[in-house]
């Protein structure tokens, strides 16, 4: 038997093994390892992606835009007001890397950075931006990875080239395409003007997922891939 | 009977113009013998007489029109005239043309208050460039002996009270009204009266025996009302500059960092403080800080600029933004709003006492502390109820409510100014109440609320909505309710006239909204003005957005790698394993 042990277990395990019931040992051990399997799956969240703002509030909105201090008091005609430029996005199609997916809305996280999808499937738009379509740079956010067993919806990010398409749909129902302009690893803690702020008077879309080493101490990858994309169609 | 006005030269006491009676005259646009339109189309509001019809143009008639006017008619406009004729001068220009517009002889340039206005010796008047303003509830009267004539682009403009029905004008020669020019009275002149192209009339052209000849213009025999200005002895006209600071980016000043003044005088943000009107332009200044920028909203232009007329009521506000270090998370600027009310609002038999009462409201979503509420007539404001927990903190949806009590002996329009802070951010909101002294009048009131959604950006900027609520604290209905936004448009709505009879009832609230995208932080001002009983009430509504300075960091996308984990738990399975092994080993 002891031929059979892995140096592993010949160099941790033997003086232990002298003294316990091999039976009770393995039970112990399959135990542990469910449990750390069942973390596995899981995981373990960050911190920054808590799905809460600077304000406690869910990052995930609902049709909240207009504040209203008195229900009885007259309904605005909204839809006057969204006639003036795109909706709210709603979902995401990249065909190339076979995404489909829903959006969420975030903010802010305490530490200031941008909020991320509160799951592996769905994205996450950064609505105190610009929305997809309007002029600047709108920016979403999807995770890479697994969790739960579910691979993320930008695990394949990466393989987008040049002139790939993004769809967009938004709450009005209205398709906009978007053309991939440039792809680019960002270090996780560099400035990230060039990603939300831009003023060339063109509707930008930019998505943002990690990639890189993973950094355990700051539960974070090292690095940012974006995919900067500009407005070709609309409607 | 006798009235005082008041100029600059102190009270000269004047006789008092009257009205006559017009007969069948009063009811007509134009009256002529001959009428010639000349190029397209006149509009004329009342009746049309004529005898001979001429020109190439068209017309169109409100009322009815008269082919050769019956002799009675002449008789009633001869009859006027010579009413107006008999009636004592009470300012006789000096001898020769005089330029309306330009006079100082009579009081103050451009600005005729009622009387009997006479010129002598061939004394043609004219009404120059910059026009002129006939101020007050009474009668006008400019006997002219010799022709009447105005530039291009002039304008003839009532205020406080004024009517188009209680103007007249007298001239012994020709009447010549030039292009794109505004004119207001009835003119009798059976010399003739030419009106170029362009002109509108608030008023009636009386030619019985002469010719009325007209190009593209309108005139409307009914009578204009010019809005009420409440004046008082303590008050030609006011100025209040109110003070926003923003520190969004590290900055500490607050409103007594920036000393204010106006042409030159000190004066203290909110307190309201008297100026003579009109008296060419004010201009409000400060004693800047190059560490903030510096903008100009309310009744100022962009650069602090501002006219008075007398009984003007002006606000100035001043926004110092700090110039300082990029943040990312943008402060959240607090957002108040107060509305005063009076009772009674108005006292016909006098003087008496009257209770204002402020009802402050937090309408953001951070507490507001160390708030100020600068009135300017009436002291001690005393807080009544509202800071239910005592900590002097205008929470999140509380309402403190104010009162104070004066005594008033003449109409009067009372201010206050209230400022408060959070976040480093001032938030102001200005509230105004008239009440009306020894007249039956009720005076109107309005208020506005706004709120913008989000408050806050990122530093690429974005879509902001601004909702804003009007509503009617008084008694009487609001016509001709108007909105304005220096920062954002167009403006959506009304919504919420009930009713639909296009007047804001005391209740109903109307909605209104916009939507615009700003880029840096920005205090937006909103005013809403509404007229009842011949009076003009307004509101203000400020908001500050702020938008963060840095973009934010980058989003924390990735989940831990599977393989890293697992290791991560067997190695902690292992450790536990060991440790319990061990204890087993020490039991045994």
């Amino acid at each position: 038997m002891k031929k059979k042990d892995s140096l592993m277990c010949r160099v941790l395990l033997f003086p232990i093994l002298k003294n316990m019931q091999l039976k009770f040992l393995l039970i112990w051990l399959l135990f542990v390892l469910a449990i750390a399997l069942f973390f596995v799956t899981t995981s373990f969240t960050s911190p920054l992606s808590t799905g809460k703002d600077l304000e406690g509030r869910s990052l995930v909105f609902g049709d909240g835009l207009l504040p209203s201090t008195d229900s009885s008091e007259p309904l605005l005609e909204l839809s006057l007001l969204e006639s003036d430029g795109p909706g709210v996005p709603t979902r995401i199609k990249i065909p190339k890397i076979q995404v489909d997916a829903i959006f969420e809305h975030v903010g802010l996280t305490l530490t200031g950075a941008m909020g991320v999808p509160s799951g592996p499937t769905n994205v996450a738009w950064f609505d105190l931006g610009q929305r997809p379509g309007e002029y600047g740079s709108a920016v979403i956010a999807g995770h890479f990875g697994w969790k739960n067993g579910i691979p993320a919806v930008f695990d394949h990010l990466d393989e987008l080239e040049i002139g790939d398409k993004v769809y967009v749909i938004d709450d009005k129902s209205v398709t906009r395409v978007f053309a991939v302009t440039k792809i680019r690893s960002f270090d996780g803690e560099a400035d990230a003007t060039d990603i939300f702020i831009s003023t060339d008077k063109q509707a930008h879309l930019n998505l943002v997922t990690c990639k890189g080493v993973w950094n355990k101490s700051e539960k974070s990858y090292a690095e940012r891939l974006v995919v900067f994309t500009t407005l070709i169609k609309e409607g | 009977m006798c009235s005082f006005v008041f100029g600059f030269g102190g009270p000269i006491v004047v006789s008092a113009a009257t009205t006559p009676s017009l007969g069948l005259t009063g009811t007509y646009g134009i009256l002529s013998s001959t009428f010639t339109r000349n190029i397209g189309v006149t509009t004329i509001s009342g009746d049309l007489g004529y005898t001979t019809l001429g020109g190439s143009g068209t017309h169109v008639v409100s009322g009815s029109t008269f082919i050769t006017p019956s002799a009675q008619t002449g008789i009633d406009q001869a009859t006027a005239l010579t009413n107006l004729n008999n009636q004592a001068c009470t300012f006789t220009f000096a001898p020769g043309a005089i330029d309306l517009s330009t006079d100082t002889t009579h009081g103050t340039a451009g600005l005729y208050t009622p009387g009997v206005y006479c010129t002598s010796g061939a004394g043609a008047a004219s009404i120059g460039t910059a026009g002129i303003t006939l101020s007050g509830s009474g009668t006008f009267i400019f006997r002219i002996n010799g022709a009447l004539t105005s530039v291009v682009n002039s304008n003839v403009t009532l205020a406080n009270g004024a009517s188009s029905c209680d103007v007249f004008w007298t001239p012994t020669a020709a009447t010549t009204l030039a292009a794109n020019s505004t004119f207001v009275g009835t003119n009798i002149d059976d010399s003739g009266i030419t009106v170029g192209n362009l002109v509108t009339w608030l008023g009636r052209a009386l030619s019985f025996n002469g010719t009325v000849t007209t190009d593209t213009d309108t005139i409307t025999s009914t009578c204009s009302v010019a809005a009420v200005t409440p004046t008082s002895s303590r008050a030609i006209a006011t100025i209040n500059v109110v003070k926003v600071v923003i520190n969004d980016n590290g900055g500490t000043k607050t409103v007594a960092d920036f000393p204010l003044f106006v042409n030159g005088t000190s004066v203290v943000s909110g307190v309201t403080n008297t100026f003579p009107a009109p008296a060419g332009k004010y201009v409000v200044t400060e004693t800047s800080n190059p560490n903030y920028t510096q903008t100009f909203s309310g009744d100022c232009g962009l650069s602090g600029g501002l006219n008075l007329i007398p009984g003007d009521n002006k606000f100035c506000i001043v926004t110092n933004n700090d110039i300082g270090a990029a943040v990312i998370v943008a402060p959240v600027a607090p957002l108040i709003d107060v509305i005063k009310t009076a009772s009674p609002l108005s006292l016909p038999s006098g003087p008496g006492l009257v209770n204002y009462t402020y009802r402050l409201r937090n309408i953001g979503t951070v507490p507001v502390t160390n708030i100020t509420m600068v009135g300017d007539t009436c002291s001690p404001i005393v807080l009544s109820s509202g800071d239910d927990n005592a900590n002097m903190k205008l929470e999140v949806n509380e309402t403190w409510v104010y009162r104070c009590a004066t005594n008033l002996t003449e109409t009067h329009t009372n201010t206050v100014v209230v400022t408060g802070w959070a976040n480093g951010i001032s938030a102001v909101d200005i509230a105004s109440a008239t009440v009306i002294v020894g007249l039956p009048i009720v005076p109107p009131l309005i208020h506005l609320t706004k709120v913008p959604s989000p408050l806050t950006l990122s530093a690429s900027g974005g879509m902001v909505t601004y909702v804003k609520k009007v509503t009617n604290p008084g008694t009487v209905s609001l016509s001709n309710v108007r909105l304005t936004d220096d920062q954002c448009s167009p403006i959506y709505g009304p919504y919420g006239d009930t009713n639909g009879d296009s007047l804001l009832d005391p209740s109903e609230t109307w909605a209104y909204a916009c939507r615009t995208n700003i880029a840096k932080t920005t205090t937006n001002t909103a005013v809403v003005s509404g007229d009842a009983n011949g009076m003009t009430a307004r509101d203000f509504a400020l908001a500050t957005v702020v938008v963060a300075s840095a973009a934010p960091k980058l989003p924390n996308t990735g989940y831990a790698p599977l393989l890293d984990i697992f290791w991560s738990f067997f190695a902690l399975a292992l450790l536990v394993t060991a440790v319990i092994a061990v204890r087993k080993k020490h039991q045994i």
